[in-house]
């Protein structure tokens, strides 16, 4: 997917939002929250997942060990064609450097120790993340009102099906 | 060509996974690999 972020150091970007190997996971199995919050994402050209390999690595083998490895490969391959892939040290937690290398501004997970870890990551962040659980991002993410700040005209709805 | 998503959540649906599975299972992960890291280092 071609990189055509407006975040940079000091803002991030609010179309690009990335979710924890939890919340991916749950978006696979449940039919709730997470689903609900990535399918604004999916219904929408202009709205990017990010996810470095690390985060997709951690979320294969999460799926593997709930239902199967094949699942868990054809998740892992429809993710990497969705995504904006970054890259990030290997010690660094997974989605959250995806979220600092990837300028995303929306971080998705039910992990309320995400916000004291950005202090762990080789990359001293000065990006301003926020990190919601999903049925808080759902709740509060319009893409109606953020389309005028990044696109031309008027918002013409969804144009993406979430199920294909 | 990859999976679309209905198809990948048709396929989920049958394994019936919780919320509550994925959290402890997730849990199980980062302090396997924790322990790892420690024995490791």
């Amino acid at each position: 997917m071609a990189d055509r972020s407006t975040g940079n150091a000091d803002h991030p970007d609010p179309t690009r939002v990335v979710a924890d190997s939890s919340v991916l996971a749950a978006d696979l199995f449940v039919d709730g929250d997470a689903r609900r919050a990535l399918d604004l994402v999916r219904s929408h050209s202009w709205i990017d997942l990010v996810a470095s390999d690390h985060l997709l690595a951690a979320t294969e083998e999460l799926v593997a060990a709930l239902a199967d490895p094949d699942l868990a490969a054809a998740h892992r391959d429809r993710l990497e064609a969705d995504r904006v892939a970054v890259d990030h040290p290997d010690d660094d937690h997974p989605a959250l450097a995806s979220a600092y290398r990837g300028e995303a501004a929306h971080l998705l997970s039910s992990d309320e120790r995400l916000n004291s870890a950005k202090a762990g990551l080789s990359m001293q962040p000065r990006l301003s993340i926020s990190v919601r659980t999903p049925d808080a991002f759902a709740a509060v993410f319009d893409p109606e009102k953020l389309y005028p700040t990044v696109e031309d005209g008027s918002y013409p709805g969804p144009d993406c099906d979430p199920r294909e | 060509m990859p999976t679309t998503w209905g198809e990948l959540f048709d396929r989920a649906e049958s394994a019936d996974v919780t919320l509550d599975q994925i959290r402890s299972t997730a849990a199980e992960l980062t302090d396997g690999e924790s322990a790892s890291g420690e024995t490791d280092g």
